[in-house]
């Protein structure tokens, strides 16, 4: 079993009162836990910021018991899991809370063409969406640089020179960790939607 | 199909050497991808102080504890070795008086912060402890003094954590900070009492003799100099402030300093806060230059007519109001008037 290192040391300085590890803490993980909770609230910004304040103020009080069996986002998103249905639970209207693709134990998101034409039928237009989410939920999964640099420069259209800038690395060291990122996006993204890359190369050929 | 090669995720002359096969599908599977939507400034921020406050009191209780129980360990070692049988306890720290409200407009919350479960309630009382929160809303404002001869000014929606005699967190908000050393203030609790230490998420303020305003903000820490200088920490660095200067020190660090006026709108908002003008025993004078201190000018006497007047001339009573007006109500009494030119209060005889 891995163990996330870099995130046990992020924790074991937390816990010692060191005020960068609270900041490195928070800025790697609050946007990415409001969207997971967002995107299970119907977008809904009050509960989510309701939930995610007392998912990070629960998690906090149990921060000592992190230990790096899994990766620290993944344990902050099982604690906003359980406010999230707690949540639930206390909201009537939420009785049949919303279950998203990746949720399933065996996540088959089936998309047939990514290149159809716009008038294509609602069904087709939904899964082009199902996808562009799907990489947005791929992305805030990867550790924090890596999908900020792959949006920096796949979204978003920057070169490796300002991806460079933005994370004080040395280009060499950008191109690195860019070449590491799709890797890990690749992986990450094929649990979530196995058939896709495989429509697509097809396509290609 | 072609890709576009002047599209500069397919150009980049920094690239690199040619990547993996599954690249250009990657990049195919991009393009029909938004950038993520980040969260609420607003709300970022407001989870950010109060995760913060809760953080820091958690890692304070920890190295309490820690001490407690390396002292508790050496005093059962002690108790065994002098053959001691009773038990050794060490009671919670009781929350001390630190400060008192001497001033307050509209509702103001509070709750003990130590109890991050609690629900604020109002507050009633005008003598707080240590370990108390107080919070102002939209329609509030609240004023407290020190023994020390310190005092604290709370702007509208203004948050802050009373940690020790010494130390308080801004959580949020903005204050105004008056170190006491005006023509009135006499009380100390010392000779020499610590500065009053303010902490934020974005470093920690200390002040060297002087009136100053912070101002927590969802990027950093604002802090604006009226008299003296203020130092404030952050990223293993300090950074110094002196009068009619704004420091301006991002969450990562940077620092900017620009010019600002020590007295007018800036202001305005603490002068609503400004403590009664007790009058009885001081001159007209005394009364001027206090009232000067509190709005950032000073005096200038026109003439000597004026000033001989000033000088001998003895007030009675106390007035409650924002300087200006306090000032403009009492020398309507006075054979003086004032106006008030750039940065002074001139006096003249009617």
């Amino acid at each position: 079993m891995p163990i996330y290192l870099q995130d046990r040391k992020l924790v074991k300085r937390l816990l010692a009162g060191e005020e960068r590890a609270f900041t490195q803490f928070f800025d790697e993980n609050f946007s990415r836990l409001y969207r997971f909770a967002l995107a299970r609230l119907s977008d809904d910004p009050e509960s989510t910021r309701e939930v995610v304040q007392s998912a990070l103020s629960k998690a906090l009080m149990k921060i000592h018991s992190y230990r790096g069996e899994a990766a620290l986002f993944t344990w902050l998103c099982v604690i906003c899991r359980n406010e999230l249905i707690d949540w639930m639970r206390r909201n009537a209207r939420y009785a049949e809370h919303i279950v998203l693709t990746e949720d399933y134990p065996e996540i088959r998101a089936v998309i047939e063409s990514l290149d159809a034409p716009l008038s294509d039928s609602p069904a087709a237009q939904y899964q082009r969406y199902e996808a562009s989410r799907l990489i947005q939920v791929a992305l805030d999964k990867l550790p924090p640089k890596y999908g900020d640099a792959l949006e920096w420069k796949y979204i978003e259209g920057h070169s490796v020179k300002v991806i460079a800038h933005r994370l004080d690395l040395s280009v060499e060291a950008a191109q690195s960790l860019l070449a590491r990122a799709k890797g890990a996006f690749r992986e990450m993204y094929g649990t979530l939607t196995e058939p896709v890359l495989t429509e697509i190369k097809a396509q290609k050929t | 199909m072609t890709m576009n090669t002047n599209d500069p995720r397919n150009s980049d002359p920094v690239e690199g050497p040619e990547g993996h096969p599954e690249d250009e599908v990657l990049e195919v599977l991009f393009t029909h991808a938004k950038a993520r939507k980040p969260a609420p400034l607003e709300d970022e921020r407001d989870i950010r102080t109060d995760l913060h406050a809760q953080w820091r009191e958690m890692t304070r209780t920890r190295k309490r504890r820690r001490v407690m129980t390396a002292f508790g360990l050496a005093a059962s070692f002690a108790a065994a070795v002098l053959a001691v049988s009773s038990l050794f306890r060490v009671a919670d720290p009781v929350p001390a008086e630190v400060a008192t409200v001497v001033k307050q407009s509209g509702t103001v919350m509070t709750r003990q912060a130590l109890e991050n479960g609690d629900r604020p309630s109002r507050l009633e009382s005008s003598t707080l402890f240590t370990g108390q929160q107080v919070e102002t809303s939209r329609a509030s404002l609240m004023a407290l003094e020190w023994s020390s001869g310190e005092s604290v000014r709370m702007d509208e929606n203004t948050k802050l954590s009373l940690l020790s005699a010494t130390e308080i967190e801004l959580l949020s908000g903005r204050i105004y900070v008056d170190s006491g050393d005006g023509l009135w203030q006499v009380k100390t609790a010392s000779p020499e009492p610590p500065a009053l230490l303010v902490r934020t998420f974005a470093g920690d303020i200390r002040h060297l003799g002087t009136q100053y305003i912070a101002d927590l903000t969802s990027t950093g820490v604002e802090v604006i100099v009226r008299e003296g200088r203020v130092a404030v920490g952050a990223s293993g660095k300090e950074s110094i402030a002196n009068p009619g200067e704004q420091l301006i020190v991002s969450l990562d660090g940077e620092t900017t300093i620009n010019t600002v006026s020590t007295f007018g709108e800036l202001w305005a908002w603490t002068e609503e806060l400004t403590p009664p003008f007790e009058l009885d025993g001081r001159t007209i004078l005394e009364f001027l230059e206090q009232g000067a201190r509190e709005t950032g000018r000073k005096v200038a006497v026109q003439d000597s007519s004026a000033e001989n007047l000033a000088r001998t001339s003895t007030l009675r009573g106390s007035v409650d109001l924002a300087p200006m007006r306090a000032l403009e109500l009492v020398l309507q009494t006075t054979d003086l008037v004032a106006t008030t030119e750039n940065g002074s209060i001139e006096i003249r005889t009617r």
